[in-house]
């Protein structure tokens, strides 16, 4: 599976990185996107959890995941109700992804806020550094995916 | 332990003495007003309470202990949930089992709201349902992801109405007639913090959008204000000077993968559930009530934010997948329509209460107490929710 990009720093509420979900962060922040997968029965799953959902088993790797899908939903956040530490980035444009192997991911999308992408845009991983050398998801148009400014917005 | 084989009964209702904004009372005296006004209602004493539940108001309302405590209740049955407006079901029914078990005889469902500008700006500690939930591992408590900017309720659920736009093709206006509808209901209604609001197609598409197609009046108010439910069995119910309501029907949450606690509803693939076609499932609630779907006469939906109609009437089938927003067009959700919605006003117009609002209204309505917007020979009301949670209470 290809390295992802870094294409900029994290600047929202740092993740809660534990020591079960460490190698994700860590993973993201080397430029890897890797999931876990039972040792029982090879599902790999999201989100992150000690159980695989499908077949009850504890056991797990991490395994690679693909990085490229299209757009399922994405909005622009226009004004930062909750979290302060949003409040400089808006507006900004969050989405979950359709990945190409079938999960479903969520993450910010890097492009012109007043042209969300539409259900179907072809999106690539990227990633987002934190001060702490982890990393957040987060996506990029694929090239020559142009997007045009939808109304309202 | 044994089940009583009892009817319970919603005997007594009371709200705080407004709902507002910023009323310029503590949580506690909100509180007491409601809880007050109930047992006048039913014309019970506070010695005859041996029961009390609350969900935690969000962000800052009333723990059980601290509000025995102060009103001098001696309680024999307490229940507390979690800071949401997702326990109404839940406490309604919980409230009831415990009467047919014997746990308590008379038992007051007490909430209370109040906002960071309104009396909470007062009180430390606020809970806040945003960013601590937002970064659990499976993300937020309504499926927000804080660290990816989706850090509010809000946010989240106009990716639910994104996809549900683009998917079914829905518009802007068919958003607006959700907020219009129950504005215009909340024009009949004294209580509705939203009454001398009027809003129309026009200033709709005037509001700031916030997020995705979210304008302001997609999202719940955020406000002061407390209400209280007061429940008994049957039997004594039928003592009391004011004509009981009976809880018919009560179906859980439907808590699974595919239903997250998101504001969407199974099928429609929002957060990790997956995308299908909406698969019809079978309704307890109307077993237990003995009634069908065809006989509610007023639907009561969880509104925090304007789509949660469109998941509810699709999800409890009162239209097909992706009709919801003609379905609104053509029949309106006023009090004159062939099944009116939210005849308070909803969460987005009269205010916040969690519901507990909603059941409120049931009741009123239920003993024909509504004036300008009394359905007309209301006998069977349903609250419903995104969750798949329901409650039927008939007169």
């Amino acid at each position: 599976m290809s390295r992802l990009r870094r294409v900029g720093e994290h600047r929202g509420p740092a993740p809660v990185v534990h020591p079960e979900t460490e190698p994700f962060w860590r993973g993201l922040g080397e430029g890897r996107l890797q999931l876990q997968r039972c040792t029982t029965c090879g599902t790999v799953r999201f989100p992150l959890g000690p159980v695989c959902w499908r077949c009850g088993g504890f056991g797990h790797d991490w395994t690679d995941v693909a990085t490229t899908g299209t757009v399922s939903a994405a909005v622009t956040v226009r004004r930062a109700t909750g979290d302060p530490l949003w409040a400089g980035e808006v507006p900004l444009v969050s989405a979950q992804v359709d990945m190409s192997d079938g999960l479903r991911l969520p993450g910010r999308v890097l492009c012109d806020p007043d042209a969300p992408p539409p259900h179907g845009t072809p999106v690539e991983a990227a990633y987002l550094a934190t001060e702490d050398g982890f990393g957040v998801l987060c996506f990029v148009l694929r090239n020559g995916s142009r997007v045009e400014p939808r109304e309202g917005s | 332990m044994r089940l009583r084989g009892t009817d319970v009964c919603v005997v007594g209702v009371g709200t705080s003495e407004e709902f507002g904004f910023d009323l310029g009372r503590s949580p506690m005296r909100l509180q007491a007003e409601a809880f007050t006004a109930a047992l006048a209602d039913c014309g019970l004493g506070r010695a005859d309470v041996d029961g009390v539940a609350t969900a935690h108001g969000s962000p800052t309302g009333v723990d059980y202990e601290e509000f025995t405590a102060v009103m001098g209740l001696d309680c024999r049955y307490v229940d507390q949930a979690w800071a949401h407006g997702r326990w109404s079901t839940g406490l309604v029914a919980h409230a009831s089992l415990a009467i047919m078990a014997g746990l308590a005889d008379v038992v007051a469902i007490v909430n209370t709201v109040t906002n960071g500008r309104g009396y909470a700006r007062h009180l430390g500690g606020l809970g806040g349902h945003g960013t601590v939930e937002g970064l659990r591992d499976t993300g937020g408590g309504h499926g927000e992801w804080s660290v990816h900017g989706v850090d509010t309720p809000g946010a989240a659920t106009s990716l639910v109405a994104q996809r549900y736009m683009e998917r079914y093709g829905a518009s802007s206006q068919d958003l607006a007639r959700i907020g219009i509808g129950f504005r215009e209901n909340a024009q009949l209604n004294p209580m509705a913090i939203l009454r001398d609001k009027p809003l129309t197609q026009e200033s709709y598409l005037r509001e700031p959008v916030i997020s995705g197609p979210f304008r302001r009046c997609d999202y719940s108010l955020a406000n002061d204000g407390a209400t209280c439910l007061v429940l008994a069995a049957a039997d004594r119910a039928a003592d009391l000077r004011t004509r009981p309501v009976r809880v018919a029907g009560a179906q859980s949450i439907r808590s699974n993968r595919d239903g997250y606690v998101l504001f969407s509803r199974p099928g429609l693939g929002v957060g990790f559930a997956d995308e299908t076609p909406l698969r019809p499932e079978h309704h307890r609630v109307y077993d237990m009530a003995g009634v069908g779907r065809d006989d509610v006469d007023g639907l009561y939906v969880y509104d925090s934010f304007s789509s949660n109609v469109w998941m509810t009437l699709e999800r409890f089938g009162f239209c097909g997948e992706g009709e919801a927003p003609g379905w609104i067009a053509s029949r309106g959700l006023g009090v004159d329509a062939a099944l009116p919605v939210n005849t308070n006003g909803g969460l987005l117009s009269e205010g916040h209460f969690g519901g507990y609002n909603h059941l409120v209204e049931m009741m009123r309505q239920l003993r024909g107490e509504c004036g300008p917007r009394q359905i007309e020979g209301a006998e069977v009301l349903q609250w419903t929710t995104p969750w798949g949670d329901s409650l039927i209470l008939t007169r």
